[in-house]
């Protein structure tokens, strides 16, 4: 299937009211792999079983059909607090004791379930939220940490796992084909995503939520005609350089135009256009990267993205701690907030599973310099929607927050309760290019005591 | 260089060679190197060590029963030289002279002239951008004076190890002039457990950051090993004293000023009196939960080497009454303890060029950099039985850069002058169960930077000349800093007053002012269902840029109590037209550079050739009929110029892909200007840039 052939075969009208219909219909569906090349043949009424190896695209013979569970969660929005975001002065306070510093807590809607000061706003949206108390990682380098955090599989030097955001959309498939499965926003390119899975699962970059999608439109003086035209020579001169270039990477260029293209006629464009929005819509999530991230993030679900990261950066509190905590966090409070409340009158949260998640969590003794240090041994996440109880604390660490002392939550468990809520089997293997089998959340086991 | 009158026809190899004269005498180009690669190292010299290393790869070769690949042809060696030393492609009138040259030895010409080009401070400005993490803004810190320090030190040719002991041992105040070596360790501010484990991958490619908190769970190294390195920057403090005086009386001025002027005094002031300072005390603590059974949490721990020769520290007595002489740790980043010259000892044992992995690691690198791949892979997470894949090459190529007194510049040199040099890429992906063999050099997708900067080559043909001078960035750093150092405090609190920014809000303010947006969230909610139809048609108005309709729009919409506020379109950077390493680093989120790929510089080498979709966006209908089909750009004129419909197809394909294009090609693209007329020379253009010929190295 060449990107050619793509353009040639389908009107534009013919091929949105197609995409939409297999939309509809791969809601729900058992399959793997619902799109990528088998997909895009299948939607051009080609069969797929007419390819000579049998193979799909990433060289391997196909996946047993995954069979999904029962979803809570048909999307999930994870906020990712990058550099180590400190339990004792958000999610998990320890009034009195020394360790908690200058920070005060706060009472929540939620009887029992307090909040660090710098929190008002969600301490009125308690109602939606199960705190995890009880996170522990292995991890005290950022780098390693934010791997296993968002893969569940340690750093190695010969093989890049698939971020949990590919996982969902490999065993779930995608709820829009016109759109990608999978969006971060404002996240480094450097962080793991595809890995070895198909290049087709690839994350859409949104480096600026306030951008949006950059130069999605026709420039002007081009037309469709002519686009096409151009199109189709582009296909003659990258086949003559990959007759003599067979390599992945060159693979995954044609992949890219052709998903590009895709999203180019996509009628749901205006998604990624935060210019739709009111004044006051944007005030509330507050006018921040932060905030318009969390703006952008609803609209991505309702649009059918089922995975939408948006990354916040600035939590490596090494010194001035809670100076740092006072700039870094009204717009966490507001934005998330904003968006748990948003999405309920939406009646969107009962579907979407809205995690706030970091790589390890911050010393409980705070430093000659008013900081606090790198701490794996225990901190603290979120969850909200998508099928979770409200109000809860889910594990506790001891009085001073030095340790677990109850239902400990590996970030394999935390993967994997994510998982769960996606209805994604958790014992199903699917094997890289190499033949290593592998397992969304690999050994993790999820929480299902907090779900509703 | 810039395009005179005489046009291309008359581009011959004379006009090639007064081209290269011209380059060497230009007077005003700022980032030329100090003296010519040929009057410190003869060329004869380079080719008997360049021959001496092929050999040896000759033979690793035949063990691993693979032959060498064959030799490439001129615009496929012209492309790849331009782009591997000077990080773009060539211009029109660089690659027709090239081609039509009829000098022998054109392609050892040519690399020389590159080498000693400022293209080449530029592009190799760049990788040490990535691998140091220079970013020109890090809180109240400029990164500009770091990356000034870094571009002056490649132009200056200062050699590797020296710059590596540079940068362990500077101090001083960070945005004054001459001391930009300080942004290395600034880099990891506050975090000098970070700054070791950093400093161990970049130049020794010992991977530590997990014996930080524990044993390292697949390598030998112990915690207690990691502190016994980390001790060599204990005591780091991460300011100057030099301001102090001026500072406290300052603040005592300050005492009765509100927060906010307080807030923005203390960013001044945190701005003049940051730098590095203390030469490294030699101790440092275990952790309150040190967990084995070797030592005591909170224990002292001493400086000592984790492999290669021990370092004896002079620790100095402690004067104290009652006290034992014995090394002492500072208690925190802002304490002194006695000091013992600990960074300078590091940066002796780690430059030694018998440390038995720094002088491997740097020729690993750039042996990686001109080939696509290292002898050793990865790259910087060496164990102890790690081998590179042809030992006695990797040995030869330790001696060589030894010889040469660690001068990159003629490092360089000698490894592309090397046949391998000239040989054809793979065509397949290669193994990964077996170290890659080096039949040829790997292609690769270009760099962003080497993406951005051959964008800008079709857009300006003197792309080299326009770049800044190596300090016109921090400039401004170091103006403020001279301007405050010489202030009086009384000066200092009249500046942060006039800096004061009266618009902005108190934090009760702004929350207050969240409290009721977000009374207004379910009202919203309701309203944009009903505003549906209305903003379905701005969708299509903001997407087409009918910014007529758009006003029309907004104002049915305010009508109806949907208000898009005031909104205009961001503003792009001005002056963004430069090459990536004049930028800021990295560059803004919206640039080009940044959806290539750029490395974010959070973490070391964190740059990606992955494929995104943003990225083909722009290709497709962002920056080529904007910047390349449009205004004053040099393709555009050289088609225009242009005497017939032949020569159009040729200067497009001579200019993006830089090789005559095939019989085929020729026919193909006239027949379509038959058909269409002239105006399909611009989608000629358009469908060579987002070619993947374009996009690989090759």
């Amino acid at each position: 299937m060449t990107l050619r052939d793509l353009i040639q075969k389908t009107d534009l009208a013919g091929r949105r009211t197609f995409l939409s219909g297999m939309a509809s219909s791969m809601l729900g569906v058992s399959a793997g792999a619902t799109f990528g090349p088998r997909a895009i043949a299948a939607a051009l009424g080609q069969n797929p079983a007419q390819d000579p190896a049998g193979r799909t695209a990433a060289g391997q013979q196909p996946d047993k059909p995954i069979l999904l569970g029962r979803a809570s969660a048909k999307h999930v929005i994870y906020l990712f607090m990058r550099g180590g975001m400190s339990h004792l002065d958000t999610f998990d306070p320890k009034p009195g004791k020394a360790t908690q510093g200058p920070t005060e807590a706060l009472r929540t809607r939620a009887d029992g379930v307090l909040l660090g000061q710098y929190f008002p706003l969600l301490a009125e949206q308690m109602d939606k939220v199960c705190l995890v108390s009880s996170m522990q990682s292995r991890q005290g380098a950022h780098e390693q940490a934010q791997y296993v955090m968002r893969t569940s599989f340690e750093m190695r030097g010969t093989i890049q796992h698939p971020s949990l955001g590919a996982w969902v959309n490999r065993m779930a498939g995608r709820q829009n084909a016109s759109l990608p499965g999978h969006v971060i926003v404002g996240g480094g390119g450097d962080m793991p995503n595809a890995g070895y899975f198909p290049p087709e699962y690839q994350a859409l970059p949104i480096s600026s939520a306030d951008d949006g999608l950059q130069n999605a439109a026709l420039p002007r003086g081009v037309d469709e005609e002519r686009f096409q035209r151009r199109m189709k020579r582009l296909e003659e001169l990258n086949q003559a350089f990959a007759e003599k270039n067979h390599q992945r990477d060159v693979t995954a260029y044609s992949k890219s135009y052709a998903e590009a293209v895709r999203l180019m006629r996509s009628s749901d464009l205006a998604a990624f256009d935060l210019g739709l929005e009111s004044a006051a819509m944007r005030k509330a999530y507050g006018e921040n990267p932060f905030g318009s991230g969390c703006l952008l993030a609803r609209r991505m679900v309702e649009h059918g993205v089922r995975y939408t990261e948006v990354v916040s950066n600035g939590w490596d509190t090494h010194a001035d701690n809670f100076d740092r905590l006072g700039d870094l966090t009204p717009a966490i409070d507001q934005g998330l907030s904003a968006l748990l409340a948003d999405l309920e009158a939406r009646g969107l949260l009962r579907e979407t599973l809205v995690v706030l998640a970091t790589e390890f969590g911050r010393t409980p003794d705070i430093d000659e310099d008013q900081g606090r240090n790198h701490y794996p041994k225990a901190f603290s996440c979120l969850l909200a929607g998508g099928g979770i109880r409200g109000g809860q604390r889910y594990g506790k660490t001891d009085d001073e927050g030095r340790d677990v002392a109850e239902d400990p939550v590996s970030i394999q468990d935390f993967n994997a309760t994510i998982a769960h809520a996606c209805g994604l089997p958790l014992d199903h293997v699917l094997t890289s290019p190499s033949g290593r089998p592998f397992k969304v959340a690999d050994k993790g086991s999820p929480v299902t005591s907090i779900f509703a | 260089m810039a395009r005179n009158a005489l046009g291309i026809a008359l581009v011959t190899a004379t006009c090639w060679f007064a081209n290269v004269a011209m380059a060497q005498t230009s007077a005003t180009n700022p980032q030329r190197p100090a003296r010519g690669v040929e009057s410190t190292v003869p060329l004869r010299r380079i080719k008997a060590e360049a021959t001496k290393l092929d050999s040896l790869l000759a033979t690793g070769l035949q063990r691993r029963r693979e032959e060498p690949l064959p030799v490439v042809d001129d615009a496929t060696f012209l492309r790849r030289s331009y782009l591997n030393i000077v990080g773009r492609i060539p211009t029109l009138q660089e690659t027709e002279a090239f081609l039509a040259d009829q000098e022998p030895q054109k392609r050892d010409l040519l690399c020389d002239r590159l080498l000693d080009s400022q293209g080449r401070t530029s592009h190799f400005a760049n990788f040490w951008f990535d691998l140091l993490r220079v970013k020109s803004r890090q809180r109240q810190l400029n990164g500009e004076p770091f990356a000034h320090f870094l571009r002056e030190s490649i132009q200056q040719d200062k050699p590797y190890d020296q710059l590596v002991r540079e940068l362990l041992t500077a101090d001083g105040a960070a945005h004054e002039s001459g001391h930009g070596a300080t942004g290395y360790l600034l880099r990891d501010m506050n975090m000098p457990h970070d700054a070791m484990a950093n400093t161990l991958r970049i130049f020794l490619g010992t991977r530590l950051e997990c014996a930080q908190c524990h044993n390292h769970p697949f390598d030998t190294w112990t915690q207690k090993e990691f502190y016994e390195m980390a001790a060599f920057f204990g005591g780091i403090r991460y300011r100057t004293d030099e301001q102090m005086k001026t500072l406290a009386s300052a603040r005592t001025l300050l005492a009765n000023a509100d927060d906010r002027t307080k807030a923005q005094a203390r960013n001044l002031l945190q701005r003049m009196s940051q730098g590095i300072s203390g030469t490294g005390t030699g101790v440092e603590r275990l952790p309150d939960d040190y967990k084995y059974d070797d030592q005591k949490p909170q224990s002292p721990i001493l400086a000592k080497t984790i492999f290669g020769a021990d370092v004896k520290l002079k620790y100095p007595a402690d004067t104290r009454p009652g006290k034992r002489p014995t090394p002492r740790a500072a208690k925190g980043r802002g304490e002194r303890a006695p000091e013992a010259n600990s960074r300078a000892a590091l940066a002796d044992w780690m430059t030694s060029k018998k440390n038995p992995r720094f002088t491997k690691m740097i020729v690993n690198r750039m042996w990686a950099r001109t080939f696509g791949k290292g002898l050793i892979e990865p790259l910087d997470d060496w164990k102890k039985d790690t081998e590179a894949v042809h030992p006695e090459l990797f040995e030869q190529l330790e001696k060589l850069l030894i010889d040469l007194d660690y001068d990159l510049r003629q490092f360089e040199r000698v490894l592309v002058h090397m046949q391998l040099f000239q040989r054809a890429t793979p065509s397949e992906d290669p193994a990964t169960d077996v170290p890659y063999a080096f039949a040829g050099p790997l292609g690769h997708r270009l760099s962003a930077e080497q993406l951005w900067d051959s964008l800008l080559t079709l857009v300006y043909d003197d792309i080299d000349e326009r770049l800044r001078p190596l300090d016109a960035r921090a400039k401004e750093a170091y103006d403020q800093y001279e301007e405050l150092k010489t202030a009086t405090p009384e000066q200092i609190v009249a500046m942060v007053e006039e800096r004061r920014n009266p618009g902005k809000m108190s934090r009760e303010q702004m929350q207050d002012q969240r409290e009721n947006a977000r009374r207004q969230l379910a009202a919203d909610a309701e309203l944009q269902k009903r505003a549906q139809p209305l903003l379905r048609e701005l969708a299509m108005a903001r997407r087409q840029g009918d910014l007529k309709r758009i006003a029309e729009i907004a104002q049915q919409l305010q009508a109806a109590g949907f208000d898009l506020g005031q909104r205009s379109a961001r503003g792009r950077e001005d002056g963004q037209m430069l090459r990536a390493s004049d930028l800021t680093q990295p560059a803004p989120a919206n640039h080009p550079l940044h959806v290539f790929g750029q490395s974010d510089r959070e973490t070391i080498d964190a740059a990606s050739t992955a494929a995104t979709v943003p990225q083909v966006l722009t290709m497709l209908n962002g920056f080529l009929d904007q910047k390349v089909l449009e205004g004053a750009s040099a393709l555009k004129r050289d088609l225009e110029t242009a005497p017939n419909g032949e020569r159009r197809v040729r200067i497009a394909f001579l200019t993006v892909l830089n090789r005559e294009p095939s019989p085929d090609e020729v026919k193909v693209w006239r027949r379509a200007i038959a058909i269409d007329g002239e105006a399909v020379i611009r989608d000629l253009v358009w469908v060579l840039c987002n070619s993947n010929e374009f996009r690989f190295a090759r």
